[in-house]
């Protein structure tokens, strides 16, 4: 039978779009590559004597009773989409013959070409919505493939489909005498009279109070997107029965049963009890005749909200969400998209629940016309949301989880089904329980999370740290205990030091359980200090040496210590204070202390303004200390560098671990610590085996890894360590590499890990020995592993408490529900959950604490001691990370009425109060706080902070200018004071490292790190580069100045003007592209006679060609420079070369002819300064003339009276050759900047470049005039021009 | 996350107590662990902090306590 030739086919309907239509056109649109999630596929299995062209038949006449299978659809050039109903379209139809084939063969084949439909795209704006493949398998076995777009056809017109398919295959493709089908239109119509209002205002309340996305996936990766993963599980007959006989005692449906069992498990994985996912609906108005029938898209997906009180029961929640289901029905026809707009928080939640209520697949062999029979139905199709819940109803509830690979693991997607059935079963078995009881955690779980991830249980001696740091010096007196730079010091001489101020310490007062403070640099002296303050049986208070004194005596009133070691007796006046060495050495009695007396009080940040003192005892530190010798075993040729400040806990194990066992400190010297090549330094100097990072110090240590061979173990701590620096970490060094955490309150450390494995995370590990960790919910009960919780502690390494601060030590430190009775937990207020392998991994924390750095701010202290400023009404503090990597603290301040306080006055009243580590990088007044709908502050929405300028004196050189413009540009400020140091202005070691780094590049010195802490401001900085023979130096007359050097772009030249010099064109160096190198070129001001602009330009091109051998080439000059540009730019095409970009600042050709005299050309260049051409011939006029000039060349020291000179004379030797000069042609555009007063002048007119270049002439206006072109604000500007006008040209529709 | 049950300022709550003599804090809704007893409360969150800075003046543990003083 052949075909009838089709004619073109004529538009027979234009039809609006339905909400879910446009979404899935918008995705259809949006990803052009890789699989398109919305395309459906039908396989049929058929045997027998089928009529292959009888079926085509069957397809072409389906196709013409349902006008959306011949539809298509535009949007191009209209404001709405619109579906293009078209009156006859021929359906893509083709036989694959794979009957001679093995049986596994034909099924590989189908299996090929079933996936290649599936990723081949429907081009919706001219396909035929649906195409059909017929394959001959062997055996007379014969497989239909239908792909098509859910555009057109959701899963409910799929059983409609096949019933047509197959009833017009029986009629032999004639539809005559079949019910007529409703017509997708009425469907339309039927919405459009919807009040949408009421709608509206319905789904808003349902959504009211909404503050968050309930998110499932994580943040995606790029790449082509694939087919979802599928996982299945059944809930099993016998709950099934009894889920449908519950359900419909209480009136409730299945669906919604399911419905709440998702959001519970939802609940379990965000840890929250408030969630919303999709839900999707049928969207068949029952009013609709005929609707029941039609083929068409008209399923939408909606939000569910679910959220409960723990305490409510399972019923009550059942309840409330079945009525949230019938009030919404009315409502289901709003598109999402609008429904999300009205909440106005983006996407709401990224996992549908679809639950099947149409038959699918599971057909029984049916017979059709002339000995065909249908055998099966297999259907799929997918979402573009990472996860898809499919319930598919029946005698046994079965569930398919869909998960996008790339966005949820495979972990995930098993927990969160195994949580769903768990959850379900406890719904089913007890659903008037409270919810707070319905959970997934099973007991096999919740042993392990309770007891066997737990079991850490280890006998370890009743001795103080004190009995074990003299025992280890018993057993070996010679061996080094303490190494500080070219001084040593052996157990023994370090015990006799240590014992003889213990007895003056003890003659002072000390004794177990009281407290000396100890305020000395790091040193030898500290390690005796503090092992004295042991010895005498107290307990060591450490305080920073450089504290402000208002913040020593707050610690000190609250902790009341009896005396302290300090070198600086005048800061303590109310204290008995002591030296580390006296002469003197009192007969007294020295009791010891005892395990539970207290070893050292550190303190943390308070959240409402006061610091809080930890106690720890000695048995807490010496569970930490043994276990660590047990893990990592110390040997007495390890060396250990003691770089915390001692003030941190970190460092107790640096001090105590290896005087306990035999090896030695390293001491590195103050400050040192945040120096890597220092660091580096002392490692290789002294052979360190053990070194301590806060990660973000370890990255700065692995910017420019220095062998460090002695290196054995790494600990890290203090915040979260990322994978990729462990991978750095690993590619440069062979040393072990541990991931510690715990908080001060837990005796340093609490949980550990190995990074040796090839393991993508890095936890934090596994709890340390006699210590237990829960991940609790709100209500202390524990959650299944995988799902997030606050992290709760128990076991000896418990602190005693906060010090002189019972309240707050009563809500941290509280009953222990899990543990011996009477056992205590430290809640840490961190989140985290457990993995499967037991291993703890760290989520964030659960309120306002956060870390700089591996040092722990509560912003509420902060913002106590900015507000407590005069003038100030409000405060608030935020960490900021507006550089990538870069966390500060940033102070907002609303004035009191009337009150204006400076942001320098606030730094200097903030500075006397709190620890350098608390003190903002930035202070921003605002008018007032941003609040949320709760009356609370809304951190997220406070601005960018306001950097604050930091400009004091101009600066005196060139060296010192250009420094000043890296010292700001690394803290991103808009100036910098030359004689500011960089770490006071809030740089820190990860800054230092590429301002380092960029000095480096720029003056070809040796300057390191440690460099910028000898010399941390631009003018000391200055001086050692000057004075450095080796170091290139500004050469500020040479004829290349390079003004920026490194980066990846073509570098930007500039021609100097008049004056023969180019300093002019620092100012660029603010706003231009980092990544652009920066040079200068200059006149020999040592020769009398420049030469003509043509020979002056071939030398530049000569000089510019050095640097960059070949193009692209940049080119930009002021004034006469303008002409040096054009001309060289000239001269660069001739040989050959590209020149990307010609900008000229308010250069014009002259109008005349006839060359210009001196006076002529100084008359111009000195117009308004009141000097004639005249004062030239007279001494003092020439010193007037010389003054101008200086002024102008921007008052460095170097520019000297004989400078000036030279640059005067410069002047008007290039002011005579510009005007012999006749510009060429150049091939290309121009880039213009216009001076203000060039409008007064008509001889300053762009246009007259145009017979000069072959391109357009671009003129932007600039706020100066010609004489302020180089103004700070205007070079701002014209480097943001000539970013813009190098940046590499988009593709059309780049919104970017 | 959910509210800590022990950040909750409208909660109500006791003051628990063990043999070492250390306080704690205790939503109502939670059971009492084994070995702590309720000193104060029900109450409000403040007025059991109060309580608990009144009565644990010394927060040595009382194991402790007792030895040194014997």
């Amino acid at each position: 039978m052949s075909a009838p030739l089709m004619s073109a086919p004529r538009i027979e309907d234009i039809l609006p779009l339905a909400p879910l239509q446009q979404g899935l056109l918008f995705h259809a649109l949006h990803d052009t590559d890789g699989l398109d999630f919305y395309t459906v596929q039908v396989a049929v299995d058929l045997y027998g004597e089928l009529g292959v062209d009888a079926l085509q038949d069957a397809v072409q006449a389906l196709v013409r009773r349902h006008a959306g299978l011949r539809s298509v659809f535009v949007h191009e050039g209209l404001d709405q989409p619109v579906q293009v109903v078209l009156d006859h379209v021929e359906v893509p139809w083709e036989v694959v013959d794979c009957s001679t084939l093995s049986v596994a063969e034909a099924e590989a084949r189908f299996a090929e070409r079933y996936d290649a439909e599936r990723l081949r795209r429907f081009a919706l704006h001219e396909d035929v919505p649906l195409r059909c493949v017929l394959f001959r398998m062997p055996f007379k076995d014969f497989r239909l493939a239908v792909t098509v777009h859910h555009i057109v056809l959701d899963g409910w017109s799929l059983p409609v489909l096949l019933d047509e398919l197959f009833e017009l295959y029986d009629r032999h493709g004639d539809e005559k005498g079949m019910a007529p089908v409703a017509p997708y239109r009425d469907y339309l119509a039927w919405l459009d009279a919807r009040d949408h209002e009421v709608s509206r205002k319905a789904w808003d309340e349902v959504l009211h109070g909404v503050t968050e996305p309930t998110l499932v996936g994580g943040p995606g990766r790029p790449g082509e997107q694939v087919p979802p993963a599928q996982l299945k599980v059944k809930l099993g007959e016998e709950l099934t029965g009894r889920l449908a006989e519950l359900a419909r005692d209480r009136g409730w449906t299945v669906n919604t049963v399911v419905q709440a069992a998702w959001g519970l498990t939802l609940g379990v994985h965000t840890g929250r009890t408030d969630v919303v996912f999709g839900g999707t609906v049928s969207g068949r108005p029952p009013e609709l005749p005929g609707v029941e029938r039609m083929i068409g898209l008209f399923i939408n997906t909606l939000p569910v909200r679910v959220g409960w009180s723990p305490d409510d029961t399972a019923a009550h929640l059942l309840d409330a969400l079945q009525a949230q289901q019938t009030g919404l029905m009315e409502h289901q026809h709003v598109g999402l998209a609008e429904i999300q707009g009205r909440v106005g928080r983006g996407p709401l939640f990224d996992t549908t629940l679809v639950f099947e209520n149409y038959p699918s697949g599971d057909d029984d062999n049916t017979e059709l016309a002339g000995g065909a029979f249908l055998i099966d139905v297999e259907a799929r199709d997918a979402t573009h949301y990472p996860v898809t819940l499919i319930g598919v109803p029946g005698p046994n509830l079965a569930f398919r989880l869909d998960h996008r690979p790339d966005l949820v693991d495979a972990a995930t997607a098993r927990r969160l089904t195994t949580w769903l059935l768990r959850v379900l079963t406890d719904l089913v078995e007890h659903p008037d329980r409270p919810l707070a009881a319905i959970t997934p955690l099973d007991d096999a779980d919740r042993d392990r999370v309770l007891r066997e991830w737990n079991s850490t249980d280890t006998p370890v001696e009743d001795v103080t740290l004190t009995d074990l740091l003299d025992r280890q010096a018993d057993s070996s007196p010679h061996a080094t205990a303490v190494v500080d730079h070219d001084r040593a010091l052996d157990y023994a001489e370090l015990h006799a030091r240590a014992d003889r101020l213990a007895r003056r310490l003890v003659a002072a007062g000390a004794g177990p359980d009281a407290l000396v403070a100890v305020s000395l640099p790091r040193s030898a002296d500290l390690v005796v200090a503090l092992l004295a303050v042991l010895k005498s049986g107290a307990a060591y208070l450490p305080l920073d040496t450089d504290l402000p004194s208002r913040r020593r005596a707050v610690l000190l009133a609250g902790a009341r210590p009896v005396c302290v070691v300090t070198d600086d007796a005048a800061a303590f006046p109310d204290l008995p204070a002591l030296p580390v060495h006296g002469s003197d050495v009192p007969d007294v009695t020295v009791s010891r202390a005892q395990p539970d007396d207290l070893a050292y009080v550190i303190h943390t940040s308070g959240s409402t303004g006061t610091p809080k003192g930890v106690g720890v005892p000695h048995r807490g530190i010496v569970n930490r200390l043994l276990w660590m010798q047990d893990r990592y075993r110390l040997g007495a040729d390890d060396r250990v560098l003691l770089k915390t400040p001692y003030t941190f806990d970190v460092s107790v194990w640096e001090f105590f671990w290896p005087l306990i066992t035999g090896a030695a400190i390293v001491v590195a010297k103050p400050d040192g610590h945040r120096d890597p090549a220092y660091l580096a330094r002392t490692i290789n100097d002294h052979g360190v085996t053990t070194v301590h990072f806060v990660p973000s110090m370890l990255d700065a240590f692995l910017v420019e890894p220095l062998a460090c061979p002695t290196l054995r173990r790494v600990v890290c701590s203090g915040e979260a360590l990322l994978p990729a620096t462990r991978d750095r970490f690993r590619r440069t060094y062979g040393a072990e590499l541990h991931n510690l955490y715990g908080p001060t309150e837990a005796s340093v450390d609490v949980t550990a890990w190995r990074c040796d494995a090839d393991d993508p995370r890095v936890p934090i590990g596994k709890p340390v020995w006699n210590t237990r960790a829960y991940v609790l919910d709100a209500r202390l009960a524990p959650v299944p592993p995988g799902a997030p919780g606050e992290l709760y502690l128990a076991g000896v390494q418990l602190a005693r408490g906060y010090l002189g601060r019972p309240g707050v030590t009563a809500t941290r430190f509280v009953a222990d529900p899990y543990g011996s009775p009477g056992s205590r937990l430290y809640r840490t207020g961190d989140l985290a959950r457990w993995d499967d392998d037991g291993a703890l991994v760290y989520l964030g924390r659960v309120d306002d604490q956060v870390k700089i750095r591996g040092v722990r701010v509560e912003l509420g202290e902060v913002e106590a001691a900015v507000a407590r400023c005069a003038g100030v009404a409000h405060a608030a503090v935020a960490v900021r990370e507006d550089v990538p990597g870069d966390q500060r603290l940033a102070a907002y301040y609303v004035p009191e009425p009337g009150a204006g306080p400076d942001a320098d006055a606030l730094r200097d009243q903030v500075t006397a109060e709190l620890p350098a580590h608390l003190v903002p990088g930035t202070f921003t007044e605002l008018d007032a706080l941003p609040l949320n709908a709760n009356g609370k502050l809304d951190r997220r929405a406070l601005p960018a902070p306001r950097s604050t300028a930091t400009a004091g004196r101009a600066p005196r050189n060139l060296t010192e200018d250009l420094l000043c413009r890296m010292f700001a540009e690394v803290l991103r400020v808009a100036e910098f004071d030359p004689d500011r140091g960089f770490f006071a202005a809030g740089g820190h070691s990860l800054l230092a490292v590429t301002l380092a780094d960029r000095v480096k590049a720029r003056f070809d010195a040796d300057v390191t790190v440690r460099t910028l802490f000898e010399a941390p401001s631009p003018a000391e900085l200055a001086r050692r580069l000057d004075g450095d023979p080796a170091a290139t130096g500004v050469d500020a007359l040479g004829a290349v100045l390079p003004l920026r050097v490194g980066g990846d772009a073509p570098p930007l030249f500039c021609l100097h003007p008049a004056s023969g010099l180019s300093w002019c064109y620092t100012g660029l160096l603010g706003a231009l592209d980092p990544d652009v190198p920066l040079y200068g070129l200059q006149a020999d001001l040592a020769v009398a006679d420049p030469g003509t602009i043509a020979q002056q330009a071939a030398r530049f091109v000569g000089h510019i060609r050095t640097v960059a051998p070949h193009g692209p080439y940049r080119l930009l000059g002021w004034s006469m420079g303008g002409h040096l540009a054009h001309e060289a730019a000239v001269l660069l095409q001739e040989e050959g070369e590209e020149v990307e970009l010609l900008a000229l600042l308010d250069s014009y050709p002259r109008a005349g002819t006839a060359p210009l005299t001196t006076e002529e050309v100084f008359a111009d260049a000195f117009a308004g300064t009141g000097l004639s051409p005249g004062d030239l011939a007279t001494p003092e006029g020439h010193a007037r003339a010389v003054a101008v000039v200086r002024t102008e060349l921007g008052g460095y020291d170097q520019t000297t009276d004989d400078l000036a000179r030279a640059v005067l004379a410069a002047y008007l030797a290039n002011g005579r050759a510009l005007s012999a000069h006749a510009p060429r042609r150049f091939d290309g555009d121009l880039l213009f900047f216009r001076a203000t007063d060039a409008a007064d002048h008509p001889e300053r007119d762009p246009g007259r470049w145009a017979p000069h270049v072959t391109g357009a002439i671009r003129v932007h206006d600039v706020p100066a005039p010609h004489e302020e072109m180089t103004r700070r604000d205007v070079l701002d500007e014209v480097a943001k021009a000539v970013d813009a006008a190098v940046a590499k040209p988009r593709p059309e529709g780049d919104p970017r | 996350m959910s509210t800590n049950p022990f950040e909750d300022e409208n909660g109500t709550y006791f003051v628990l107590v063990n043999d070492e003599n250390q306080h704690s804090l205790w939503p109502h809704f939670i059971a009492v662990p084994d070995g702590w007893r309720v000193v104060f409360g029900e109450a409000s969150r403040q007025e059991c902090l109060d309580h608990v800075e009144a009565n644990w003046t010394d927060m040595r543990p009382k194991s402790l306590i007792d030895a040194m003083g014997a």
